[in-house]
């Protein structure tokens, strides 16, 4: 029944007291949530999590709050950032990289994947960019995500994004030819 | 953005935002953590700031016209209250003094057919202005008005013309409005027609009646215009129409006030100098010209019999006119030196005036019926037409007020999705 039901008659669903509406809103939102917040706190994925959660908390505490001027999609996205941001500002990278624990490779079976080498200098490039464009980098290349709906979810103009874009992948490449030149 | 088209760079930064880890479910965390913490019920205004647009509309529309409906069912009786107020500030009436009053304005005198048009309509308009501009303050009680004739109405002529006191702005009657020589001499002979009337209630209604009618003097010219007793006992009730002799007005209202107890009393004086000094003015314009007539008709003698025929026509139409001028004149002293006097005679506790006598019960309930329907009528119609006024009226600020709300709306909607976000 729920997956005939749209984000927004879900949330609405929620907010009156349909605790598995929320389910449903996780199962279509939560792994790429996760995703974007790994990618915006520096590949970890504890803060990450705790990214979500947080998210999750406010959508329990100010669902009511939605007004639809927005898609729930744009609405949870928005707050993810805004809670990345806030975590992010939390740890500095050196702190980052002292919380990377060791035993990572272990527990995680992508870990092959994500500490690449190469993996791990595009990290290190895209949290050397500022936040305006580290986010708009990340969404933009994120699973599904538009430029149109990168724009509303960073409530900044389609053509501001992408100009913050293509200075952000100027960066980018820059920062890694240097690595691979050094 | 195709993924065709994408460079290495693009595929790897796509690939920092995948989560390949098995699904925690952090949703279920935060249910968990949240259900510990009390999660506050959102407010009512939230619920309703979220309400859709057409909702939002569609109950400004129903507050609106609540809203209108109730102005305007308290707008007329805001108005009715105010006249009501004002009613009662233009002298102390109550229902019994209203009833006597409206008896008064329907006094069948000569004074009807030679024009007095505001005396006519004082009943359907304004029965109380023009009697409250002369009004002679009396004491419910005769306390005032007992001794030495209420001394307002001590003396005929001119010095009744003083004691009458105009009590309220109201318009003048035309025949004060008019100027002439007498307005600019106070001291003047004034031609006031005097009209009273006076509502006891007593015991013995019969007794109290027959004692009213014998106090005219027929010898004075004095009569009784018209007089009725109906019911019995408790439902008796008598009206009388006294014509009596002006300077004895104060004398015979001292006289029916020991009849009994004095329940209402009133008073008016109407001044018609003017008039009389018109008419007399005009009767001497008249008789001149058939002065003129005549001593032509003499002087002529050898006219041709056409012209003395009409000569003669002319004469005969101005001597019609004389005699109309002289009957009026003569119906307007009748009226100035027998003042009407009209007196209502109830039992105690006999009931109230307002239902006649003579209509049963059936006339009284179906009349009354009229009346409620037509008076639901009228308050339907100023109830509609309020409305509408306050719909029309007031359609700018409508308007401007729908805007702001909205424009409000909007702002809080923001504000709180706002918290959400940010804080």
């Amino acid at each position: 029944m729920d997956g005939q039901l749209t984000d927004e008659q879900l949330l609405n669903r929620f907010v009156q007291g349909h605790r598995d509406a929320l389910g449903e809103l996780a199962r279509r939102f939560e792994l790429p949530m996760l995703g974007m917040a790994r990618g915006m706190l520096g590949g970890l994925p504890e803060p990450a999590m705790d990214a979500v959660q947080e998210t999750w908390m406010r959508v329990i505490r100010f669902g009511h709050t939605f007004n639809g001027r927005s898609s729930v999609k744009t609405w949870l996205y928005r707050i993810l950032i805004n809670q990345c941001r806030n975590i992010d500002a939390k740890f500095t990278t050196d702190s980052r990289q002292k919380r990377q624990p060791s035993s990572a490779p272990e527990e995680d079976p992508t870990a092959a994947l994500d500490n690449s080498e190469q993996c791990q200098s595009l990290r290190d490039a895209v949290a050397l960019l500022n936040p305006a464009k580290r986010a708009v980098v990340l969404l933009c290349y994120h699973a599904g995500m538009t430029h149109e709906q990168a724009s509303k979810i960073l409530e900044i103009p389609l053509g501001t994004l992408k100009s913050r874009l293509n200075s952000a992948l100027q960066e980018l490449r820059a920062s890694m030819s240097s690595e691979i030149l050094a | 953005m195709s993924t065709q088209s994408r460079d290495p760079l693009e595929h790897q930064l796509a690939a920092l935002t995948v989560w390949n880890d098995p699904d925690p479910q952090v949703w279920k965390r935060a249910l968990d953590a949240a259900s510990k913490q009390p999660v506050p019920k959102p407010p009512r205004i939230h619920r309703i700031l979220n309400w859709p647009l057409p909702k939002v509309l569609a109950a400004m529309v129903a507050l609106f016209l609540l809203g209108t409906i109730a102005i305007a069912i308290l707008l007329p009786s805001l108005g009715k209250a105010r006249s009501h107020v004002i009613f009662e500030h233009a002298g102390p009436v109550n229902s019994s003094s209203r009833t006597a009053q409206q008896a008064l304005a329907k006094f069948d005198t000569p004074s009807a057919s030679i024009g007095f048009p505001w005396q006519a309509q004082q009943a359907q308009i304004s029965d109380l202005d023009r009697s409250a501009s002369w009004r002679i303050v009396t004491d419910i009680s005769g306390d005032t008005g007992s001794g030495g004739g209420g001394g307002g109405l001590g003396g005929g002529g001119g010095g009744a013309g003083a004691a009458f006191e105009p009590t309220t702005a109201a318009p003048r009657p035309p025949a004060q409005a008019s100027t002439s020589t007498l307005d600019t001499a106070p001291g003047a002979d004034r031609q006031i027609v005097r009209k009273a009337s006076i509502e006891l209630t007593t015991n013995d209604v019969r007794a109290a009646f027959l004692k009213a009618a014998h106090l005219i003097s027929e010898a004075n010219g004095e009569y009784v215009q018209d007089s009725t007793l109906t019911g019995s006992d408790k439902t008796a009730q008598a009206n009388l129409t006294l014509r009596v002799a002006a300077d004895r007005l104060p004398a015979i209202l001292n006289e029916l006030r020991s009849l009994g107890a004095v329940v209402n009393e009133n008073t008016t004086g109407e001044d018609v100098t003017n008039q009389v000094v018109d008419l007399e003015a005009r009767l001497r314009n008249e008789q001149r010209v058939e002065t003129e007539l005549l001593q032509l008709l003499e002087k002529r003698t050898d006219a041709p019999l056409k012209e003395i025929l009409e000569l003669r026509d002319h004469i005969a139409s101005v001597r019609q006119q004389i005699e109309q001028l002289t009957a009026q004149r003569e119906r307007l002293g009748r009226l100035v030196s027998l003042a009407s006097i009209l007196v209502i005679i109830r039992t105690k506790d006999g009931p109230t005036p307002e239902v006649p006598a003579d209509q049963s019960l059936g006339e009284y309930f179906s009349a009354s019926l009229a009346a409620a329907w037509r008076n639901g009528l009228l308050f339907l119609a100023d109830t509609l037409a309020g409305t509408l006024r306050i719909l029309i009226g007031g359609l700018f600020w409508w308007v401007v007020l729908v805007v702001a709300l909205l424009s409000l709306r909007n702002f809080l909607q923001r504000r709180a999705a706002e918290a959400a976000i940010r804080s």
